[in-house]
């Protein structure tokens, strides 16, 4: 089940019901959550349900170990044991078959006989990294150990951001788990106005971006003029965009109808004026994991600080798949970062003229990385670099893109570049119009959305 | 007033939910809930089928009573007992609404026009005909597997394509087994998994059909999904708003040579499963109201309704790939040494045969069961 299903328009108002219902007494609400996410995480494969049930209770109990010992040495052997389990899991799931694939390769020999054919579960990077995330900080003493497998369950399993983020902080989450509910009439407004604006920027967007022309450019580059080259690119830049933070968008506003409050996870990223701040504006959930788990860990600004980075970058580009495009996307990445180290990442040009450059070069530069993560091959990634360098306008006489797309994609990016206050009016003026009018509009959207089906349903990231 | 009493219900619970609150919901219900209506209303005058008010056009009937389908015989053709008399030939049809075509009452239907031919001429035959909307050839391989037992086929007629092309396309150019529509994609898929594997195809029947049950939370999924797909409102916004975007994709000009080859397996599993039962494969080239010479003047409903159901190719690509899964269709009756009959080559192109691009017309199924009868006559006269 997905956030652009039906099953989710059934979905999420029989939970909201029976959270309503059961709200007051703390246990059951628990239990509605819980029952909810297991529900939505089984829609998919009810078997690796019992992944995230391990994971959890592994968690759970050493948890509840380190928050008693009192010797560092057995705290940091229960962090390794929880280190272990669940990147162990990540790595038989994500990673195994790419290893041996590299080994292969590596010694010459075919080694295919040591490949699984286990599905990859969906969420297995998120929810390892929340749960980890858990672990870290009880050892490191920032957060007190959850008492309750009931609240410690739903932290790890809440639906709205099981599946793609955003990643959630057991010190964010956990006490808005031991208050009672609140959510009054503007939170419910807002939040769905957030979940049909994700919903918007998903389906509209995003699978149009793709349906139209990105997906054919990167199919087969060879039958596109350079011009229609860069425009799937540019086009894929805004696919990838809109698709996660319209995810993230669905999930915060379901979050908030539930009476709940996830950070942001994106904020206006392709603004950045250079590639450090463009990390505080993209997938904000998974940047700030990795420098306060991974970074900081390795020892951050305090030395070798371009090795850390260059470091990090390869494992976050790893986190996103098996794969040598991620991994090399995430090199590049990391090249960028370890450049750009001695910049301020708030630094801003004290000209107009200046800041449009540095977005804009900051843009292109993020847009190559985007070439390395979208490429199926390295001959796939060849083709379109030779395209793109034959410096040709039309092929065959003319534009294989179709208004349509062009149409599409000055969309997606007027939706990214619209300063935030301007959406902010806008959904406050919307959400203090009378109920009637906004459901007649939400209705009308479903309608619209429902007969949109072009292009992959799948958000982008559930593969990650 | 009412606003008042709905603010004082919330500040009364200052920490808590009510479901006043959510109230936008129900209006959101409301909203869909007549827009439903005044959809299933508009397509009810207009003679579609209707989930709310029935179907305005119901199969056309036979005066005649002794045609199915009924409880006991699952074919929409004339009823017979299970067991065939001595010298009796039976044939079976595999199709989809192409055969099955509720418009026409089931003894105006090419196949029984063809029987009632062959009767004429004194042989002695019983058609059965296997076609129900939707269905693609590993459906009609599923079909014919599961009811020669009780029903002893002595021949097999397959008159099948374009919603194995369909399938196809998504299959082909999403490239991903789930992208592929849920009714027809996995069971095809785990069954062309099998096929590259060489395995037998019988085999891969059963393990395409053990493989494929459903567990209890994808029942609920999927019915869920239906219920959606079934709606007035669904099929309304698919086809104005998907039909219409179609045409500014970036479309592909054949199905490729994935798509054929994967097609084509189809086929030869059809043969295979045939010969295994002792039962006389047929196959018919399939036959189109348009050419690419003549797709200019295709009428925009017929370009829009396929455009419904394939998504990723252009009209032209559509035609050529028919042209082309035809081609090999020869190519397989040569090799196999399996009859096939010429469809295509009879009535391609003449669109005063055809209702719509593919389906025929009450002149249209007169003129093909002429063909099917002449081709039937020379098999049984072997």
């Amino acid at each position: 089940m997905t956030f652009n299903s039906p099953q989710y328009l059934v979905f999420l108002p029989l939970v909201i019901f029976f959270y309503i219902a059961l709200h007051r007494r703390e246990a059951r609400r628990d239990f509605v959550l819980l029952t909810a996410s297991y529900a939505f995480y089984m829609a998919w494969n009810w078997k690796y349900a019992g992944l995230i049930a391990a994971s959890t209770l592994l968690d759970y109990r050493l948890g509840l170990w380190m928050d008693r010992s009192t010797r560092p040495r057995s705290r940091r052997a229960l962090l390794l044991v929880s280190l272990v389990m669940n990147l162990g899991v990540l790595g038989l799931f994500k990673y195994f078959n790419f290893f041996v694939e590299v080994s292969s390769d590596a010694v010459g020999q075919d080694l295919s006989a040591w490949r699984h054919d286990f599905l990859l579960p969906v969420g297995i990077s998120f929810y390892t990294f929340q749960t980890l995330s858990y672990t870290i900080d009880l050892y490191r003493r920032e957060i007190q150990a959850e008492r309750s497998l009931l609240k410690f369950a739903v932290f790890v399993s809440f639906f709205p951001q099981l599946v793609a983020g955003p990643i959630v902080r057991a010190a964010d989450f956990l006490p808005q788990l031991r208050r009672t509910p609140s959510v009054d009439q503007e939170q419910v407004l807002s939040g769905l106005w957030r979940i049909f604006r994700g919903l918007f920027k998903k389906v509209v967007i995003a699978d149009l971006l793709a349906g139209l022309g990105v997906d054919a450019v990167f199919a087969n580059p060879q039958e596109f003029s350079s011009l229609e080259l860069l425009l799937g690119l540019y086009g894929y830049a805004f696919q990838i965009y809109n698709d996660f933070s319209g995810y993230s968008d669905i999930a915060i506003g379901t979050a908030a109808l539930l009476g709940f409050n996830i950070n942001e996870n994106f904020k206006r990223p392709y603004l950045s004026q250079n590639v450090r701040e463009f990390w505080t504006r993209w997938h904000i959930s998974l940047s700030s994991w990795l420098r306060d788990y991974l970074y900081i860990s390795l020892g951050g600004n305090r030395r070798r600080q371009g090795v850390n980075m260059m470091l990090t970058m390869l494992l976050g580009g790893l986190w996103h798949g098996a794969a040598l495009n991620f991994v090399l996307w995430g090199a590049y990445h990391g090249v960028l970062l370890a450049f750009a180290r001695g910049k301020n990442k708030h630094a801003s040009a004290s000209t107009w003229f200046g800041r449009a450059r540095s977005r804009l070069v900051t843009f292109h530069l993020v847009l190559f990385g985007w070439l390395l993560f979208r490429v199926t091959s390295w001959a796939n990634f060849s083709e379109f670099i030779e395209g793109l360098s034959r410096l040709t306008l039309v092929e065959g006489g003319h534009l294989a893109l179709k208004p349509a797309f062009l149409g599409i994609l000055g969309l997606g990016a007027l939706i990214h570049f619209t300063p935030a206050e301007w959406i902010q009016t806008t959904a406050r003026r919307f959400t203090a119009l009378p109920q009637p009018i906004q459901a007649g509009a939400y209705a009308a959207m479903i309608l619209l959305l429902g007969g949109l089906t072009i292009g992959s349903p799948a958000f982008i990231y559930f593969q990650f | 007033m009412i606003r008042t009493q709905v603010n004082l219900c919330v500040m009364s619970y200052p920490h808590q939910m009510s479901f006043r609150t959510f109230r936008v919901f129900a209006w959101i219900a409301v909203w869909l809930l007549l827009a439903e209506v005044a959809l299933e209303l508009r397509a009810y005058s207009r003679g579609w089928p209707t989930v709310l008010f029935g179907d305005a056009t119901p199969p056309a009937e036979s005066s005649a009573s002794e045609y199915g389908p009924t409880d006991r015989f699952p074919f929409r053709s004339r009823i017979y007992p299970e067991r065939a008399e001595d010298g009796t030939t039976r044939i079976w049809l595999g199709s989809s609404s192409y055969a099955e075509d509720v418009r026409q009452p089931p003894d105006r239907l090419f196949i029984s026009l063809a029987e009632t031919t062959l009767h004429a001429k004194e042989y002695d035959i019983e058609v059965f005909n296997s076609s129900r909307g939707g269905l693609t050839v590993i459906d009609n391989l599923r079909d014919l597997t599961g009811s020669h037992d009780r029903w002893g086929f002595d021949m097999a007629v397959l008159y099948q394509m374009t919603n194995d092309m369909d399938a196809l396309t998504s299959f082909v150019f999403a490239g991903q087994p789930d992208q592929v529509p849920v009714d027809l994609g996995l069971q095809s898929f785990l069954v062309e998994e099998a096929l590259r594997a060489d395995e037998p195809s019988m085999v891969t029947v059963e393990i395409a059909e053990q493989d494929s049950r459903p567990s209890i939370n994808e029942r609920v999924m999927s019915s869920v999904q239906r219920a959606f797909e079934s709606t007035s409102a669904y099929a309304q916004a698919k086809n104005q708003i998907t039909s219409r975007l179609v045409p500014s994709r970036v479309l592909a000009s054949r199905l490729g040579d994935d798509g054929n080859a994967l097609f084509f397996a189809r086929i030869h599993a059809f043969i295979d499963a045939c010969l295994e039962r002792d039962i006389q494969p047929v196959l018919c080239t399939f036959p189109t109201s348009h050419t690419a010479e003549t797709a200019h003047s295709m009428p925009s409903d017929s370009v829009g309704n396929l455009f419904r159901y394939n998504i990723y190719l252009s009209v032209l690509g559509w035609i050529a790939s028919v042209a082309e899964l035809n081609e090999g269709l020869r190519a397989i009756a040569a090799e196999r040494e399996v009859p096939i009959f010429e469809m295509a080559e009879a009535v391609t192109g003449r669109s005063d045969l055809f209702r719509d691009f593919t389906h025929l017309n009450r002149e249209g199924h007169e003129v093909v069961s002429q063909i099917l009868a002449k081709g039937l006559e020379a098999v049984l006269e072997r």
